[in-house]
């Protein structure tokens, strides 16, 4: 079984970024109070964890560039819709100066 | 029948030129219907839309405290920034447009966003969760105090009524015991205090251990000094009085920040701050007055 003393787990304890802020002043305390062999345990299954919460940070990130990517499709959706709305309102235009000039003759 | 006969009188062309025009306006009309239901389809998604903004801002928030709390703080930070401009942008260019958009897949899209989003969200709770349970483990074997062991789940501080202690020194030190009929809520609330005093010089005394390659403690706002030899980093001594303001701005900052008590309840906390006005000035040429 290997030992660490605090300045180790300290040091390795650095690594372990996904860990938030509370959390780790927690662990850093908790580490504190443990003898070498717990410590060396203690910052494993800390390991175990950061890895999982880096994993599902990843994931989170890349749902975010998804959805900035979604933003852009929007916006040129956007752009679409009142270039279309535009086109539409001038060919009603249109459409009511024909019936004009339609009930005119027609009179 | 003479082939003059064949051709149509201009009454008849007349007529015939009316109908095709009133054809061409009958499909326009027909068109325009079209477009006219589209949009009455398009005012229901903008409905959707807005609650699905609405689920998308408090997914966003939910996002952002865990960031908050997250120690890869800089990086989250800056694209939640841009990512709510963006959305903000979007969301303002939409309602000025209600009405007019043909998009109604796109719904669909932001619902698959977020429900992956809340899906990644819920496992890096229940990841946080994991965490929370292996410290709780650990800190029952090394006998954490309870209120160290749950501070976040205490009730909140602001509802407690706190005495003011005179300790007279601003540091935790014990009561006089208490006097005869005091209630136990009161024993209670004491007893409260001076826990959140030890944490918060727990905390303090972290902050120096982490520090101590160069033995500086730097106070958010306030300057930067030597806790040991009481030296401030412009080169002269703090008189005690400076130093012991700035260890209760020190805890104060611990309150606050790390133990999340209310700005309001700090000071029945610390207690009123020692006074040192009739103590003798300090003499010698290394302990000067800062101005």
């Amino acid at each position: 079984m290997s030992v660490m003393n605090i300045h180790q787990f300290q040091e390795g304890f650095l690594a372990l970024a996904s860990i938030p802020e509370d959390q780790a002043d927690r662990a850093r305390t908790i580490a504190e109070g443990l003898d070498d062999g717990q410590r060396d345990e203690f910052l494993g299954k800390l390991r175990t964890v950061n890895d999982q919460l880096q994993t599902s940070g990843g994931q989170l990130e890349q749902l975010f560039s998804e959805m900035e990517r979604l933003i852009s499709r929007t916006e040129r959706a956007i752009d679409g819709t009142e270039r279309s709305e535009q086109e539409q309102d001038e060919r009603s235009l249109d459409i009511q100066k024909a019936e004009q000039h339609l009930s005119q003759s027609a009179s | 029948m003479s082939p003059f006969n064949r051709l149509p009188s201009p009454q008849e062309r007349g007529q015939r030129q009316q109908d095709s025009s009133s054809d061409y306006l009958q499909q326009a009309r027909e068109r325009m219907e079209a477009g006219a239901r589209q949009r009455e389809q398009l005012k229901t998604f903008m409905q959707q839309k807005d609650a699905l903004f609405g689920r998308g801002r408090a997914v966003r928030k939910k996002l952002e405290f865990n960031a908050q709390t997250g120690l890869d703080k800089s990086k989250w930070q800056s694209h939640f920034e841009g990512f709510n401009a963006e959305t903000l942008q979007i969301v303002n260019r939409i309602r000025g447009n209600e009405g007019k958009l043909s998009q109604p897949r796109m719904a669909a899209s932001y619902e698959q966003y977020l429900d992956g989003t809340e899906q990644v969200l819920r496992e890096y709770e229940q990841n946080l969760q994991g965490l929370e349970a292996l410290l709780n483990t650990y800190e029952q074997a090394v006998d954490i105090p309870p209120a160290f062991r749950f501070q976040q789940r205490r009730p909140p501080v602001s509802s407690w009524r706190w005495e003011t202690a005179s300790t007279n020194t601003g540091r935790p030190v014990e009561k006089a015991a208490s006097p005869a009929g005091a209630s136990a809520m009161e024993q209670s609330r004491e007893a409260g205090r001076r826990n959140l005093l030890d944490q918060a010089e727990r905390r303090i005394k972290g902050l120096e251990q982490s520090w101590e390659t160069n033995g500086v403690i730097k106070l958010p706002d306030g300057p930067l000094y030597d806790r040991q030899s009481g030296r401030s980093l412009r080169g002269s001594f703090l008189l005690e009085a400076q130093k012991e303001a700035l260890h209760r701005a020190a805890l104060t900052h611990a309150l606050r920040v790390s133990l999340r008590v209310p700005e309001a309840s700090i000071p029945a906390i610390l207690g009123e701050p020692k006074s040192y006005t009739e103590q003798p000035r300090p003499t010698g040429s290394s302990r000067t007055m800062e101005n």
